[in-house]
């Protein structure tokens, strides 16, 4: 009978598209938005996911996240490499500036200073050959390339630039993640930043921390903590604390909520009442089906059936137009611009969504069928 | 065909049926009795609103009687519970409805597989059956066909076919010239009796198409919920016999 069930369903030409569409709309409303929010929030610790290597991140106990950096005396250093446990520490600093480009333009920039040693913390990938290495050259710079072709007028290894009348020069490009403010990033070491930015001058924005084998980020993360007064925190727990402020001080969980709860709405409404509508039109024939014999549990199969039809065929749509929508738009918008991730926890918010509104279709429809009179097929 | 076989198919005894409550209430049937036999073909004739359709269902169990009893090939419709008559129409029963009743999404050969696949059948072997019960009413080369491309006469074959297609006791039949012309009406219930007809197996017909009561063994003329008298042809007040 799951053959009966598919047929009446997609012989409606119309109306199985009308379903369809409808069922498509919301898987795709709802896993774009989520889609955007979530690339969005991940951007907000951007660079604690590019830097990869330390296990703790310490900084001043006041910082609420990674963009409202509040630095430390450089001796704080010394005191977190003496905690036990610690395997090895480097500093970090990060301060804003403005840089004058080879066109005269003037565009704010985030600066990552390295360890002059270790250039421990650099960005997760390098470009046409570049090392990490090429920093130790005299006023070397990296840039991310995304934002040096839109917002730095195509600035590229060999070109040289101001920053706060100092020198600074292209030595290579990086990919990395877009932070949540759409700021360019250059990376350098800790010292020429800190001549770049006078307030990196001697001190610290964070000491980036590997644990020693054996040895727990979170257990490590606590004896820092009670060792140096200072504040310290996993990559997750840091990651953690700057989405939640971040989404605590923005109203971008309400905008981005309030769309997918509109697409969820306009979902149900579409396809509860377009499968509502096929279930009244062909009430005859599953009273046909009922006085003919066919059981209860046969019928409930039946639009179990055609429920699961509609469902996987509008999300599989809705999901790929959602995977579509980046790589389109990005023919018209700067890739750095765009912030979709569609990961499987998207996917799976989606589907639950859909789930709630083909149950909501279904136990409308069943209820609808168990109630027909079999008799009906006699008026 | 004249209908040898004495076996008692269908036993009515007092059968009553309301419909409604309180004030609103209205007896439909009122003790009504009736036997059909098997190799048999009863119509059941009447104005609309006589009761014709509601003693089918009661008989078929689709409807629960209010008094008297109800007998099938010797089981008690009447004592039946909902999920025993819905197995018991599944085995026994055969439809073909008004207006046919036909799947416009299926095909010839899909619409009268359905008992089948109501019965678990699996689906080739269904089709398969399916596709011999429509060649012996001459529908062989329409199998693939989906009703919006046949003829009116057709479709009611496609019915018949879906009606007999499991091989039931009892075929019920409500109005099944209604949607037709003479001349195809007469060609489809001249299939019925052909195909439909056996030994061990009873036809109802419920008609107020006074064009094929001559196709009947018995009539049962029905008025405002009554038996009001069961004829043969040649006896005195057969509709059939009646100019109309």
């Amino acid at each position: 009978m799951t053959h009966v069930a598919t047929k009446m369903l997609i012989g409606d030409r119309l109306k199985y598209i009308g379903i369809i569409v409808g069922v498509t709309f919301a898987t795709f409303l709802m896993t774009q938005q989520l889609a955007i929010f979530v690339g969005l929030m991940v951007r907000t610790y951007s660079l604690v996911t590019d830097t990869s290597e330390p296990d703790v991140w310490v900084m001043d106990e006041k910082v609420r996240l990674i963009d409202n950096v509040r630095n430390m005396s450089s001796r704080e250093l010394h005191r977190v490499r003496a905690v036990d446990g610690v395997e090895w520490a480097v500093p970090m600093s990060k301060g804003m500036a403005q840089m004058r480009l080879p066109n005269g333009e003037y565009e704010f920039v985030s600066i990552i200073g390295l360890d002059d040693q270790t250039l421990i913390g650099g960005p997760p990938k390098l470009l046409d050959g570049a090392t990490i290495e090429d920093l130790r050259q005299a006023d070397a710079m990296f840039v991310d390339i995304d934002n040096a072709k839109v917002r730095l007028n195509n600035l590229g290894p060999g070109d040289e630039v101001e920053i706060n009348d100092m020198r600074g020069r292209v030595v290579g490009y990086a990919k990395i993640t877009q932070s949540f403010q759409f700021i360019p990033t250059v990376y350098t070491t800790y010292t020429r930043a800190g001549q770049w930015v006078p307030g990196l001058r001697n001190t610290l924005s964070f000491v980036l921390v590997k644990a020693k084998p054996g040895v727990s980020p979170e257990e490590l993360a606590e004896r820092i903590k009670a060792e140096t007064g200072l504040a310290a925190y996993t990559r997750s727990g840091f990651s953690w604390k700057t989405l939640v402020m971040y989404m605590e001080m923005t109203g971008i969980p309400a905008i981005f909520g309030t769309t997918v709860a509109l697409g969820f709405l306009v979902g149900l409404a579409v396809a509860g009442q377009t499968f509502f509508q096929f279930m009244q039109e062909n009430v005859k024939y599953f009273g046909m089906l009922k006085a003919m014999g066919a059981s209860n549990g046969q019928l409930v199969k039946m639009i179990l059936t055609q429920v699961a039809t509609v469902g996987l065929t509008g999300l599989g749509l809705g999901v790929g137009l959602t995977a579509l929508f980046e790589p389109v738009m990005s023919l018209w918008v700067p890739e750095n611009a765009m912030s979709l991730k569609l990961n499987w926890q998207v996917f799976t918010a989606g589907a639950v969504g859909i789930l709630i509104i083909l149950t909501v279709a279904a136990l409308l429809g069943i209820n609808r069928v168990l109630r027909i009179e079999p008799g009906v097929v006699f008026k | 065909m004249v209908a040898v076989a004495q076996k008692l198919a269908v036993r009515c005894l007092d059968v009553d049926k309301y419909y409604g409550k309180g004030n609103a209430r209205t007896q439909a049937l009122h003790s009504c009795d009736i036997e059909a036999r098997a190799g048999e073909l009863l119509m059941l004739v009447g104005p609309s609103g006589c009761g014709k359709t509601t003693l089918l269902s009661v008989i078929v169990g689709i409807l629960d009687v209010d008094g008297g009893e109800v007998e099938v090939f010797g089981e008690r419709v009447d004592k039946m519970s909902a999920g025993r008559k819905t197995a018991f129409r599944k085995r026994m029963v055969g439809f073909a409805f008004q207006q046919f009743n036909l799947l416009p999404t299926l095909t010839a050969m899909e619409n009268a597989s359905l008992p089948l696949l109501i019965a678990g059948e699996p689906r080739t072997k269904a089709m398969q059956r399916a596709g011999e019960v429509l060649a012996s009413m001459g529908m062989a080369d329409k199998v693939n066909k989906y009703p919006r491309e046949l003829s009116g006469g057709q479709q009611q074959r496609i019915a018949f076919s879906r009606a007999l297609v499991h091989n039931p006791r009892l075929i019920v039949c409500d109005e099944p010239t209604s949607a037709l012309d003479s001349k195809t009406g007469e060609a489809v219930m001249q299939q019925l009796r052909q195909v439909a007809l056996r030994e061990d197996r009873c036809v109802i017909v419920v008609t107020h198409d006074p064009r094929i009561f001559h196709h009947a063994d018995r009539i049962a003329q029905m008025e405002d919920g009554h038996i009001v008298s069961v004829t043969k042809p040649g006896d005195a007040g057969h509709p059939a016999g009646i100019k109309h």
